[in-house]
């Protein structure tokens, strides 16, 4: 290995025990083969890539490039789904790690070895998922109307009122059925985060990025034991059943490796928050 | 797209959109990549890249693609 060109480009794909067998070996970027470099107790998983278009200036002109993103993004993708099924701990890298030779490899591996090791404890034998909450307001705004007092009493009331009250009246509706969504709303965020908290292990918040009405009202990286996926795949339909007439649905991505948990400070978590 | 990863049937398979794979792959919470000897050059880049990606990403799937972006019907496709 170490008879390679120097400074061939390796993308490193995930960090794995060093215990690790990849057989059959998983193909990488630009159909090149996975090898394993190994360093002591761990491993990194990696390929050669062309510089022409993974060294530094390259790699950030094109990482805007869809074309040019989306299949090798499905390959880092692949190449992980594959090592996450033949070891128990991996610690998948984000996209776009790119060391010059395995001498870099191998030493990113001695420096960081205790980390890499506390973090692979951390992620050993549990996977990753995504639960995107969505609500329907076509469908939540009746159903948090439905069970309202206050909106119950300002209906009767304008239904009698003369003209210029019933204007006013009208007003103060809107303002009360925004109030009433939000308040089904946030029973809907606790109640998924209650089905969920006993089978989840930690919780991230993910960033909401889109800006459109159909935007989720929350998304959350779970982390799980591969014990209990099928458990939290039941959690999550039992709270579709109950929650799905008010307009509210609830999307389950998983298992992935653990791109986030991986990543993550060693000592936080909290297995309640959505 | 290619699923993270299948359980034997044990689960249902599910579909993953790309921008459900750009989320992952380009995130913050990310290993080493500020320490490798060439990278996407930082975090904040990083960041700035992955804002553009999802964005790129977005218009994708709203425009000729089906999209399957979540119409949400029950947990996993399926289930």
């Amino acid at each position: 290995m170490e008879g390679r060109a120097i400074g061939e480009l390796l993308y490193v794909y995930a960090v794995v025990p060093a215990s690790a067998r990849l057989a059959p070996e998983p193909t990488g970027i630009g159909a090149a083969p996975v090898r394993l470099i190994q360093e002591g107790l761990i491993a990194a998983a990696v390929s050669p890539v062309p510089a022409a278009e993974f060294d530094d200036e390259p790699l950030n002109r094109l990482m805007r490039d869809m074309d040019w993103l989306a299949p090798r993004a499905t390959a880092h993708q692949t190449v992980n789904a594959a090592l996450f099924e033949r070891v128990d701990a991996l610690l998948p890298l984000s996209f776009g790690a790119v060391y010059r030779g395995a001498g870099g490899v191998r030493r990113m591996l001695r420096e960081r070895r205790a980390e890499l090791l506390g973090r692979l404890d951390a992620v050993r034998g549990r996977s990753e998922w995504v639960a995107t909450l969505q609500r329907d307001a076509e469908r939540a705004g009746p159903a948090a109307e439905a069970d309202d007092e206050e909106l119950a009493r300002l209906n009767a009331e304008i239904g009698t009122a003369q003209p210029g009250r019933a204007y006013l009246l009208r007003r103060r509706l809107e303002e009360a059925r925004r109030a009433a969504l939000t308040r089904l709303d946030r029973a809907a965020t606790e109640a998924l985060a209650q089905g969920l908290a006993d089978v989840v292990e930690r919780t991230h918040p993910e960033p909401i990025v889109q800006t459109t009405p159909d935007a989720p009202l929350a998304r959350s990286s779970l982390l799980v034991h591969r014990a209990r996926e099928g458990a939290l795949v039941e959690r999550g339909a039992d709270f579709a059943r109950r929650w799905e007439a008010r307009g509210y649905a609830l999307r389950l991505t998983g298992p992935w490796p653990p791109y986030r948990f991986g990543g993550e400070p060693l000592e936080r978590g909290d297995a309640t928050a959505i | 797209m290619q699923p993270p990863s299948s359980l034997a049937g044990q689960l249902p398979e599910v579909e993953f959109t790309l921008l459900e794979l750009a989320d992952r792959l380009l995130n913050r919470g990310v290993v080493l990549v500020g320490e490798a000897t060439i990278s996407v050059a930082g975090v904040d880049l990083i960041y700035l890249g992955l804002n553009l990606v999802l964005t790129a990403v977005e218009n994708l799937e709203r425009s000729p693609h089906p999209g399957p972006l979540p119409e949400g019907v029950g947990t996993r496709e399926g289930a």
